[in-house]
Formats: C-alpha cells, sequence, structure tokens
C-alpha cells in the first residue's frame, strides 16, 4: 500500500515535467516581424499565432508565476503588436483554450473563407464572460 | 482538588491530537478534490466553449453535483472522516453541507422542513461571501478611483 502511494506520487511529481513550447506563425509563408516583439518579454515562454489579412490571433503562453499578471502582459503586447500591425486587428490571449483552439486551427489547415469563420469563433469566444 | 490540578490531570490524560498527521491529510485530501476541479475545467475547455475564465461556474456545478452524490450515499462522510479541513474548504464542502441539511430536514415536509433548514448551516457562508465580496469591491472601485492600481 504504501509503496504504491509513493510510487503514485513519484509518477505524479514526474509527470509535471512538460515540454518546452515551441513558437508557430500559420500561415509559415507569412514573413512577419511578430516574432523580435514577442521575444523582447521573457515572461511569455511560446507562442502560437493565426493571421489573415484582417486580424493577428496571437495565444501566449505566459510562465506560472507570471500569470498572475496575465492582463497586464496581454495589453502591453497587443499594444506593441498593434504598433507593428496598425492595419489590423490584434487579439493577444494567455488563455489555453484559445491557445487549444488556435492549435486545431494550425493542423486543419484550412481555407481562406474557414479560416475568417474559425478567427471570427475564437474572438467571439474570448469576448465571453458569463 | 481544585480546577488547574483536575485539568492537568485531562491534559494528561487525554490522546495527543496528531496535529501534523491531520494537516497531511487535509493537504493531501484537499488536493485530490481540486486536481479533481482542475481536471473538470480542463473538460468544460476542451469539450465546449468555454475559456479559462468562463470554464469556472460549470466546473462548479459539477463538483457540487458530485458532492451531492457522495453526500446522499455517505461516502462524503468517509472522506471527511479522513481529510477534515481538507474536504470541508473546497466548494464540495459548501454542497455537502447544503445537502446533508436538506436531507436531515425531509421528513418536516419539502417547503418549512427542507426549505426553511437547508441553509441553516450555509447560510452564514452565503452571507459573509457576499458581504466580504461587497467590501473588497468596494475597496478595490476606490483604489481605482484614486488611481492606485488599474483593472
Amino acid at each position: 500500500m504504501k509503496k504504491s502511494i509513493i510510487f503514485f506520487l513519484l509518477a505524479l511529481s514526474l509527470g509535471a515535467c512538460s515540454s518546452a513550447q515551441e513558437q508557430v506563425i500559420f500561415p509559415s509563408d507569412d514573413s512577419t516581424s511578430l516574432n523580435p516583439i514577442i521575444q523582447k518579454h521573457d515572461t511569455i515562454h511560446g507562442y502560437k499565432s493565426v493571421i489573415n489579412e484582417e486580424a493577428i490571433l496571437v495565444a501566449i503562453s505566459i510562465n506560472r508565476f507570471d500569470r498572475f499578471n496575465k492582463t497586464k502582459i496581454e495589453k502591453k503586447l497587443t499594444k506593441q503588436i498593434e504598433k507593428a500591425f496598425p492595419e489590423k486587428e490584434v487579439l493577444v490571449s494567455g488563455d489555453q483554450k484559445v491557445m487549444w483552439e488556435v492549435e486545431s486551427i494550425i493542423e486543419q489547415k484550412p481555407k481562406k473563407e474557414d479560416l475568417k469563420k474559425l478567427i471570427e469563433k475564437i474572438k467571439s469566444l474570448s469576448k465571453e464572460e458569463t | 482538588m481544585d480546577q488547574q490540578q483536575f485539568q492537568k490531570i485531562v491534559d494528561e490524560k487525554n490522546p495527543k491530537v496528531p496535529y501534523f498527521m491531520n494537516i497531511i491529510k487535509a493537504f493531501i485530501v484537499g488536493g485530490i478534490i481540486c486536481t479533481i476541479g482542475q481536471l473538470i475545467t480542463f473538460f468544460y475547455m476542451r469539450f465546449f466553449p468555454f475559456t479559462e475564465a468562463t470554464a469556472g461556474n460549470p466546473t462548479v456545478a459539477t463538483l457540487v453535483f458530485i458532492a451531492m452524490i457522495l453526500t446522499g450515499t455517505g461516502i462524503y462522510k468517509k472522506i471527511a472522516q479522513v481529510g477534515g479541513a481538507g474536504s470541508a474548504v473546497p466548494v464540495t464542502g459548501f454542497g455537502n453541507a447544503v445537502i446533508s441539511a436538506a436531507i436531515e430536514h425531509r421528513s418536516e415536509g419539502y417547503v418549512l422542513g427542507v426549505g426553511g433548514n437547508m441553509f441553516k448551516l450555509a447560510g452564514s457562508v452565503i452571507l459573509f461571501g457576499v458581504l466580504s465580496a461587497f467590501v473588497v469591491a468596494l475597496i478595490k472601485t476606490i483604489l481605482v478611483n484614486i488611481g492606485v492600481i488599474s483593472w
């Protein structure tokens, strides 16, 4: 009994080790200046982004203890990206759900119209407050 | 024999309270409950259109529902015997307090029995929860208006 408990706790503590986040932009051929902006922040350890003609979605993964300042980091980054892309609508989110949705968009590799719909969906998601 | 001597003897004879073990048990049981809550949150985020900010409400509802079933079947009592405060502090403890009171007074009728006694234990939690939330919101509003912090 005791051994099994120790084994369980060990497995739990080892399970906390996770792989590092990568940096992905979709569509990948889009040469952007997004990378240097985000890399300046040392509170962010990875991001996934989707870009079309009208909007930029950036899902960032914030370091564990910097999550207390999540809204501040999001706001700051939004302002900086808006400066770099003044013609586009910017949404920066540290939310795990947005991250998963962006990941699923990158996996699906949708066409232009579908991409627009999916981006609208995520935008309405992040506005939801109830 | 005066009061102090008597108290001394009582203290000697009483079994020692295992504070440290109780704390460890409460930590583990409370941690397991919160881990289950986190898993439910991830479930709602994965399969339903909830974000981190909005997934809290259905998670609380689900946890209280689970606590209801466990209270009705008498399992929560056993968990509370082991876990102590670890099972009382999370929202499941609140659910347990409401539901056990409702079950207890069921024989007195649905309106005066269940309705009247349901919040006997948990009513104070709701009252002071709402009151302290109001006070905290008031303080924050004042601080924001002064300009010390931002929303």
